[in-house]
């Protein structure tokens, strides 16, 4: 696992997962429920899962209604797949951008990297800043 | 640094010009001519970009050295230091967050994969 904040605009992450890249893409996105973190700073709790397709969304599961985290606006299995990302503030204006990327590595293993991008558009006391770090720091 | 500093050093940079001087600004000060110059501006607009990252708290100026004394206006612009620290370690909280999640999707994918038996 690597990282890299070499702007104020754009954070990546990146890792080798040692799957397929179509296996990769489809367990992000039909297994999102399975694999992203339970913990209160990631997740109020509730169930999470995507929508397939440009124009789906990846909902995470509330008291009495599902929430929209981001929404698909390039969905390449195998390849690639970018969110317009609104987060668990739910506040709109936000702006960011969320891009996954699937490269096929040797051996049949995949690079997968998340690149979190447009931050520099988005005030500081946006609650899109302020949710995630306040949601953090408790735990 | 305070909420309201950083409130103010990302009000600055919500404009492409102010963050390709802050990008120009990175690598040496610069005279204010320079960063003209370098994005095609006129010195009356530079100056207005200038204007607005210096009272938001991002860059500061210095009267250039020695060669120039007989000339006040010549100034040359750095970036200061504080606001760029706040929001790398804003950042870092972000990158925290998916480096988390990352892993959390790499130790699943492995796991299930391994399950099948598959290799």
């Amino acid at each position: 696992m690597s990282a890299r904040a070499s702007s104020t605009d754009a954070i990546t992450v990146t890792t080798v997962v040692a799957v397929d890249a179509a296996s990769a893409f489809s367990i992000f996105t039909d297994e999102v429920d399975l694999w992203w973190r339970r913990e209160p700073r990631y997740r109020a709790g509730g169930p999470m899962r995507f929508e397939p397709g440009v124009g789906g969304r990846l909902l995470e599961g509330a008291a009495d209604a599902e929430i929209e985290l981001g929404r698909v606006t390039t969905w390449e299995p195998g390849r690639r797949l970018v969110l317009a990302w609104t987060g668990a503030s739910q506040v709109a204006g936000a702006r960011t951008e969320v891009e996954i990327r699937f490269e096929p590595e040797a051996d049949a293993s995949t690079r997968v990297t998340i690149e979190h991008r447009g931050w520099d558009a988005v005030p500081a006391r946006h609650p899109a800043r302020i949710g995630l770090t306040a949601a953090r720091s408790p735990a | 640094m305070s909420a309201a500093a950083v409130d103010r050093a990302f009000a600055a940079l919500a404009d492409p010009v102010r963050r390709r001087t802050v990008e120009l600004l990175r690598a040496q000060p610069r005279r204010a001519g320079e960063l003209a110059e370098a994005q095609g501006l006129t010195p009356p607009a530079m100056s207005r970009h200038l204007r607005v990252l210096r009272t938001h708290g991002v860059v500061e100026e210095e009267r250039e050295a020695a060669a120039t004394a007989d000339d006040a206006r010549v100034r040359v612009y750095r970036l200061r230091r504080e606001p760029f620290a706040e929001l790398q370690s804003w950042l870092a909280e972000v990158e925290a967050f998916w480096a988390d999640q990352l892993g959390a999707f790499k130790a699943h994918a492995e796991r299930k994969r391994g399950k099948r038996g598959a290799q």
